[in-house]
């Protein structure tokens, strides 16, 4: 039942975006669908550390820095749109005909959960097998800050509206 | 209900492309297009390794990789909108000294 809920709420949330023209509704619309997609994963994969790193990622990261960009560089109203009403009305009824009452996933669940050393399942990316990609990651992301650094200190001063 | 769950992502995806090939006034809304597209490849990837009965590191293995592209397409529009001014895209070809 709660999966329901959760995928009427996407499918809405995904038609929403397309009427979005304002950077900063965008992000909320995003951060929306950051949640909806890690409670959806949650009870996919019964396994909660996904959803927190992409929460952690998306939110904490990201969308601070995408906020800070809107904030500086646009300069918009924003105008009520009639037509968004339509996803509204129209998102629950295309997904209550798509789908097939009383089917579950809880058989591919039941493997992972019911696991006694599925605590240690984190302990994963840093096995003997994975862990040089585990390590190019890491570098990849130190690499990254640096070149943004770099890229961001091109000119003196703050930024310039015209 | 496995065909509702995958149309999803897939249409995220859809959606997420169609805002970044349409939008035309800011270059904000093409970056944050493209973090949709990532959130939908995201979702799609951990649901196939995950029905499929593999390994589900593999998304945060793209997620990596992808906050790393978004974080230096921002770096990019600051030095763009120090040079043009702001970011509208139709600023990009006025020539300026």
């Amino acid at each position: 039942m709660m999966i329901n809920t959760l995928m009427i709420m996407m499918f809405m949330m995904n038609l929403i975006f397309l009427f979005m023209f304002h950077p900063l509704a965008m992000i909320f619309v995003l951060i929306l669908q950051t949640m909806l997609i890690s409670i959806i994963m949650y009870s996919i994969t019964q396994f909660p550390w996904f959803s927190y790193t992409l929460i952690l990622v998306f939110l904490g990261g990201m969308l601070i820095l995408f906020t800070y960009m809107s904030n500086i560089a646009s300069n918009e109203m924003f105008k009520p749109n009639l037509k968004m009403m339509a996803p509204l009305v129209l998102a629950p009824l295309i997904t209550i005909f798509m789908m097939k009452p009383k089917q579950s996933l809880t058989l591919e669940t039941k493997i992972s959960s019911s696991n006694q050393f599925s605590n240690l399942m984190v302990l994963k990316p840093f096995s003997e097998a994975i862990m040089p990609v585990t390590l190019l990651m890491a570098s990849y992301i130190i690499l990254t800050l640096l070149t943004v650094v770099k890229i961001s200190k091109m000119s003196q001063g703050p930024l310039r509206i015209v | 209900m496995t065909v509702l769950l995958f149309f999803m992502p897939m249409f995220m995806f859809l959606v997420g492309t169609w805002i970044y090939i349409s939008k035309r006034k800011h270059l904000m809304n093409m970056l944050i297009s493209l973090e949709y597209l990532v959130l939908s490849i995201f979702m799609l990837l951990m649901l196939v390794t995950f029905l499929m009965g593999l390994e589900t590191y593999v998304s945060l293995i793209f997620l990596v990789a992808s906050v790393c592209e978004g974080s230096l397409g921002v770096g990019m529009m600051v030095g763009m909108v120090r040079s043009h001014g702001s970011d509208y895209i139709s600023s990009f070809n006025v020539l300026k000294c």
